[in-house]
């Protein structure tokens, strides 16, 4: 799904200013997921190329909060798997992950629960934040929260890009699991595209 | 054989077991354990064999052994030979003597004399061969040490902070002149080398590249890419030297 360009390792290093160790121990660590390692030929030899976009998003991320958490907790905010992390509807909206009105539309459409998973509490993450944004209205969340459902059901934990799009005013969304392309009608207007991966992520930090 | 209420199993002589979980097991002589494995502290003297997975706090090797799947262990031993189908992973793994290992090595700290044959990658810390090594993927540790003694060392790629591949100093020995075999070719090859601190001998290398590198005596290099300093002596061979 993402095209992305690529940067040689040589490059990488001299633009992020960082060294072979750190890179070589984020690695280990898994911090920087083995497939972004793309192994090329090259009149040298053997070079190795990264996707560009994510590899330079990431370093900077991990640069930034290296201080003050360890590389394991880290690791474990990147890690593609999802947490066995539980909340109740109080406290993700003590945390201030969820409003309460999202929350109570939340509810609303999934039935009360004592407790959410890491995954219904990223889609109730993901409509707090389009609400706040003023992308969607709160009738239009739920037709999201049903695809975000499906996509979940339908694609597992892998990471997938949900669209939002409008014609004439009329609200629509739909998951695409990458890698793929789309094609839309003129009329209709994109609003907004997530990426679940990146959402994890974010979600992840606000929990630590 | 003899399993006790508490959790410990024995076997003196020749036996075998099934696997499960365990306080204590112990291998005195000939035994084979059938299944996984998990108990706090695990013991072959003689000879021994898990046909699944071992996972352990403490584990030590006197003899050989083999192991059919992974090792999980806190700390994990060799004394001997040891043949290992799966990959480790824990926070130490000593080896005197020799051992294979079928997958990827995932320990903090690795100490090896003698010889080791990783079919995988390997993850750690601090990694240290005194003897000589086989990987065909990535060897990445924070810190290498190598000491070369008769026979060749290998490495696919080598990532590191720090790595110091020096010849080993000490005098003849009995026990790694067997091992040799009447063959003495004490190099380490590799087809890339990339850290921050690189000292290097009698290493043969396509590509060597990082911050400050020295490269020593015995040394064969198609290119260095050096950022910091770089130091060449004794008469060490570099065809291509490049700062960036």
């Amino acid at each position: 799904m993402e095209n992305d360009e690529q940067i040689s390792k040589k490059d990488l290093l001299e633009i992020t200013n960082i060294s072979y160790g750190q890179l070589y121990r984020w690695k280990r660590k898994g911090l920087i997921p083995e497939e972004w390692f793309i192994r090329k030929s090259s009149y040298t030899g053997q070079e190795t190329f990264f996707p560009r976009n994510r590899v330079l998003s990431r370093i900077e991320k991990i640069k930034n909060m290296k201080e003050d958490i360890s590389l394991d907790d880290l690791a474990d905010v990147f890690s593609p798997v999802q947490d066995e992390l539980h909340l109740s509807p109080e406290d993700i909206v003590k945390r201030n992950i969820v409003s309460h009105d999202v929350m109570k539309m939340y509810q609303n459409y999934h039935g009360n629960t004592d407790v959410l998973d890491f995954n219904a509490i990223r889609s109730a993450y993901i409509l707090n934040k389009l609400i706040a944004a003023g992308d969607i209205g709160l009738e239009e969340g739920k037709s999201l929260l049903e695809v975000l459902q499906e996509g979940m059901i339908l694609f597992g934990g892998e990471p997938s890009e949900v669209f939002l799009v409008r014609k004439l005013g009329i609200f629509s969304c739909f998951a695409v699991s990458p890698p793929g392309r789309i094609c839309m009608d003129k009329g209709a207007r994109m609003i907004g595209r997530i990426n679940t991966a990146a959402i994890t992520e974010e979600l992840k930090l606000k929990m630590i | 054989m003899n399993t006790t209420a508490n959790g410990d199993l024995k076997i003196d002589g020749n036996g075998s077991a099934p696997g499960g979980a365990y306080d204590t097991v112990r291998i005195n002589g000939t035994g084979k354990i059938t299944g996984n494995v998990s108990c706090r502290m695990f013991r072959i003297n003689g000879s021994g064999t898990v046909t699944g997975d071992l996972t352990t706090d403490d584990g030590k090797i006197n003899g050989s052994g083999t192991v059919d799947g992974n090792i999980d262990a806190k700390k994990c031993k060799i004394n001997g030979s040891a043949q290992i189908k799966g990959g480790i992973k824990g926070d130490s793994l000593s080896v005197s003597g020799s051992v294979a290992i079928g997958q990827t090595v995932d320990v903090l700290h690795v100490k090896l004399e003698g010889s080791a044959k990783i079919s995988g990658d390997v993850k750690a810390e601090t990694f240290q061969s005194d003897g000589s090594f086989e990987l065909n993927g990535l060897l990445n540790a924070d810190e290498i040490t190598v000491a070369l003694y008769h026979l060749k060392s290998k490495a696919g790629e080598i990532g590191c902070g720090k790595i110091n591949v020096s010849m080993a100093t000490t005098g003849f020995s009995i026990l790694r002149s067997i091992f040799t075999l009447g063959q003495y070719n004490p190099i380490l090859e590799a087809d890339t080398i990339e850290g921050d601190d690189i000292y290097l001998e009698n290493t043969v290398a396509k590509i060597v590249r990082g911050n400050n590198i020295i490269v020593g005596r015995g040394c064969v290099i198609d290119l260095i890419e050096y950022k910091g300093n770089y130091q060449k002596t004794g008469d060490a061979k570099v065809q291509v030297e490049k700062k960036i």
